[in-house]
């Protein structure tokens, strides 16, 4: 029992089969990287494909608008953050990696160059254009 | 303070750097890096503007983030320097603003703004800019220009 409240205890029955002990939260996270590893089995597939169907895609169907190498660099990325999630047996790195690679709205405000470039004298515009330098 | 590249995994790592009841600057900050740097930073839809993530290791989880990016050939525009909440206002501040500020400038010149009422963002941004522009729209923009001094053209 001690084993099994650990994680994952493996006990015989009278006919000598092998049972698995689990706690509910082992086999919570066990469930989730399933899913997440078969996302990545789905994305590994779509890259055949210059444009992949959606829903091919299914939980990352957003990603099928993506060039090839993009969806290459997405599936080491993933690959890497469901690695962790395995050792330390939390699925919180790829499960916020998920979340954080979906594209986002349009950067704005403190984020947006363009405006901060606007706010500057033209000889500091001509500095950051590499036009002129000032002493 | 040891600014390095991020990495996929330290992604889930954003999450922890939230200041409790944070102002409104902070908070700014704080929501992009947890919600929008790594899509940023991996660009993929493209815009070949050489987005740079950076972060500095602490002792438990991450200590900083950083992100610039190109704007003119010899220009970069440093959109994001943040400190974890828990080590502020010990001297880490100024060594993290002078080490970012000296990776974005590196091509040349970097340029980024704060928004007005942050300040201790804008006290460390005059510690290593070169100048700074008069407000507008709520943010004051700051440069450091690298050629500083050398002959103009």
């Amino acid at each position: 029992m001690a084993a099994a409240r650990k994680g994952t205890a493996l006990v015989r029955d009278t006919d000598g089969t092998v049972i698995a002990m689990r706690t509910s939260e082992h086999v919570a996270v066990q469930d989730r990287l399933s899913d997440l590893n078969r996302i990545l089995r789905a994305v590994v597939a779509s890259l055949r494909d210059p444009q992949p169907p959606a829903a091919l895609l299914g939980d990352v169907a957003w990603l099928a608008d993506w060039p090839v190498a993009n969806r290459e660099q997405f599936v080491l990325d993933f690959a890497d953050t469901i690695s962790l999630s395995e050792s330390i047996g939390s699925t919180e790195p790829a499960d916020a990696f998920l979340a954080a690679a979906h594209p986002q709205a349009p950067t704005q405000g403190l984020f947006d160059a363009t405006e901060a470039f606007k706010s500057l004298s033209d000889e500091d515009r001509a500095v950051l254009r590499g036009e002129r330098r000032t002493a | 303070v040891e600014l390095r590249a991020a990495k996929a995994t330290d992604v889930y790592k954003f999450q922890y750097l939230a200041t409790p009841d944070a102002d409104d600057a902070t908070d700014e900050v704080e929501r992009w890096v947890r919600q929008s740097a790594w899509s940023w930073y991996r660009d993929p839809l493209g815009t070949s503007e050489d987005r740079r993530l950076l972060v500095a290791d602490g002792d438990d989880g991450l200590a900083a983030v950083v992100a610039h990016h190109r704007y003119q050939p010899g220009s970069r525009y440093l959109m994001v320097i943040l400190l974890d909440h828990e080590l502020r206002g010990a001297g880490a501040g100024t060594e993290l603003w002078e080490a970012a500020v000296e990776d974005a400038s590196q091509d040349g010149a970097a340029f980024w703004r704060v928004r007005e009422g942050n300040d201790a963002a804008l006290h460390l941004s005059r510690k290593v800019a070169d100048r700074e522009a008069p407000p507008q729209d709520g943010y004051v923009t700051f440069l450091v220009d690298r050629h500083l001094g050398t002959a103009t053209s």
